[in-house]
């Protein structure tokens, strides 16, 4: 079996946003494997252990700076890397470049992160299905093989109900936080991951985008809130029912 | 300008996010708003009256939401008209059909957006980024626009306008993928939806086991709030992962969240800090969570959250 898992990287979570002339300052960015891939990664390596003969192969689209969390992909297992050499604007492009290897390389399973935690979309990878044509299943926080070719998914949808559903081969699988424990890189595994193949690609013709941004802006604060202290309980929580009820009138 | 609007059904019940939808829909001006609402039950239209609308398509025969059954007959619709703007929630659901609309159609697509205003002719949305630490202006390079809604963030406006749209009834289009939807069941919660809550009261690594969330559950019942956990809390195993509101868990945008012992870790914050009023309970005074909230109570938990449900409880009698 072939598995594809594509990987973001993305600023880390504790990265604070800065701007510079309603843009972006990145100066500051550390970016990290966009967490939600590694769950990814790590069911890919689930199914390829559980699958003897199988080749695992990591994919990103976007500048130099993805080759470190390909690398970090493949410390953990992966057996090689494609990197499309490219910088987009939207997550149509991405998707487009993404399925143009995929298109080539026909792996039976792709994986991805149910979204990036950079631009909080999830785009990328229901379009890659889209664009080839198969199914999609977002947010799997479960994965039963019911043969070689057919497999049965479950994802939580809105009021904690779960679907499940049955999907046969080729598929996409956007993972979820509760699909499994990532494994940790080890230090041989990460001397082993810099041996691994690793391919850089120029995509050819990339449509135009079809979202532009306008600018960027920071969320105004808030003004400092009214903190109780040092008082009975009972007091300071009938004075903050009370400020919820005719100041805020949210009760 | 002429709007689709993908209003949801879910369990039989139309989603308040369908009337955010219709109020938006309106405040942009446009010369028509058809809907296309996926229900055996037409009689669930009647929650738009009041709001000028031009055509309603009730699309019967989707089994279990299929999402590619869904895609197609919307796809349909769209084909067979003109449209410059299909509307749609940001929903489980609407994350699966508007990416997929978009490849399709080759049509610029803006999700999870909280404002949309007509500038000069062209639609601008305001959507976060970076968990909400940053906004974002942007807008769709092609004819048709493609938007998902946040929930909660339109207040519902009827117009109260006479006249009644026309109903067409349609059958559903066939599936067009090797994907079947084959059961639907009951995960481990069984209250409203966090995302779409109104009201939440979460708890966090202070709850110290499971069984304390009880607390938490008697003052969300007595205001019918949802309940939800820090991912401390969900990590330690007090709390389902369905529960667990940030980064990596759910973003919510209630207009009430209580924060009851959560330090409010930066991860935290990403998935709440779009709530309208946060109310923050906890021991430490110098928890991060006190300089987001807009009311603070240091103390606590067990001895301030029974205190609540009695607040709220003499609250709803005079109501």
């Amino acid at each position: 079996m072939k598995i594809a898992v594509l990987v973001k990287s993305v600023p880390d979570t504790e990265t604070k946003i800065k701007l510079s002339d309603s843009k972006l300052n990145q100066s500051d960015f550390k970016y990290v494997i966009n967490p939600y891939d590694e769950y990814a990664v790590e069911e890919a390596l689930k199914i390829q252990e559980a699958h003897a003969g199988s080749e695992s192969i990591v994919i990103s689209c976007g500048p130099k700076s993805c080759q470190d969390s390909m690398r970090k992909a493949m410390a953990m297992g992966i057996d090689r890397g494609i990197h499309i050499n490219f910088e987009p604007t939207d997550s149509y492009q991405v998707a487009f470049a993404l399925s143009e290897v995929l298109k080539e390389e026909a792996p039976q399973i792709i994986l991805g992160g149910q979204k990036a935690i950079d631009d909080d979309t999830g785009h990328v990878g229901v379009m890659v299905a889209e664009i080839l044509n198969i199914p999609h299943v977002q947010v799997v926080s479960k994965l039963i093989w019911k043969n070689d070719s057919s497999l049965v998914v479950e994802r939580e949808v809105e009021g904690g109900m779960i679907e499940v559903i049955e999907t046969s081969l080729p598929v996409y699988l956007g993972a979820h936080k509760n699909l499994n424990a990532p494994r940790f890189t080890s230090l041989p595994g990460i001397m082993k991951a810099k041996k691994k193949p690793l391919v850089e690609k120029t995509p050819g013709s990339i449509p135009s985008a079809l979202v532009e941004i306008h600018s960027y802006m920071l969320p105004l604060e808030k003004p400092a809130g009214k903190i109780f202290k040092g008082e009975p309980v009972e007091a300071m929580v009938q004075k903050v029912v009370g400020l919820l009820r005719t100041e805020a009138k949210v009760l | 300008m002429n709007i689709l609007i993908y209003a949801e059904v879910r369990q039989g019940k139309l989603k308040n996010t369908a009337l955010e939808l219709l109020t938006l829909a309106q405040s942009l001006n446009p010369t028509a708003i058809d809907i296309a609402l996926f229900s055996e039950d037409a009689g669930i239209s009647k929650a738009f009256e009041g709001f000028s609308i031009r055509e309603i398509f009730v699309i019967s025969g989707v089994p279990l939401y299929q999402n590619d059954i869904v895609l197609n007959s919307l796809k349909k619709i769209i084909t067979s008209s003109s449209y410059d703007c299909i509307l749609g929630p940001a929903s489980p659901t609407g994350r699966d059909l508007f990416p997929r609309l978009s490849a399709q159609l080759k049509a610029g697509l803006l999700t999870e957006v909280i404002d949309l205003k007509k500038e000069n002719n062209k639609l601008v949305a305001t959507r976060p980024i970076y968990a909400g630490k940053c906004l974002v202006t942007c807008s769709s390079t092609t004819p048709l626009t493609l938007v998902t809604l946040r929930p909660n963030v339109i207040a519902i406006q009827k117009p109260a306008t006479s006249g009644s749209p026309k109903v067409t009834n349609q059958v559903a289009e066939k599936s067009s993928l090797p994907l079947k939807v084959v059961e639907i069941r009951q995960g481990k919660s069984t209250r409203p939806d966090l995302t779409e809550a109104t009201l939440i009261i979460s708890g966090g690594r202070a709850m110290a086991n499971s069984d304390n969330f009880k607390i938490l559950f008697e003052a969300a019942d007595v205001i019918g709030a949802s309940v939800g956990a820090s991912r401390a809390a969900v990590d330690s195993g007090y709390a389902p992962h369905e529960m667990q509101v940030g980064q990596t868990g759910k973003t919510v945008n209630p207009n009430l969240y209580i924060a009851c012992g959560i330090s409010g870790s930066i991860q935290h914050l990403a998935g709440m800090r779009t709530s309208k009023i946060i109310v923050a309970i906890n021991t430490d005074i110098d928890a991060p969570i006190f300089q987001k909230a807009d009311y603070g109570i240091v103390a606590d938990l067990f001895k301030a959250v029974p205190v609540l449900t009695e607040e709220f409880k003499k609250l709803k009698g005079k109501d």
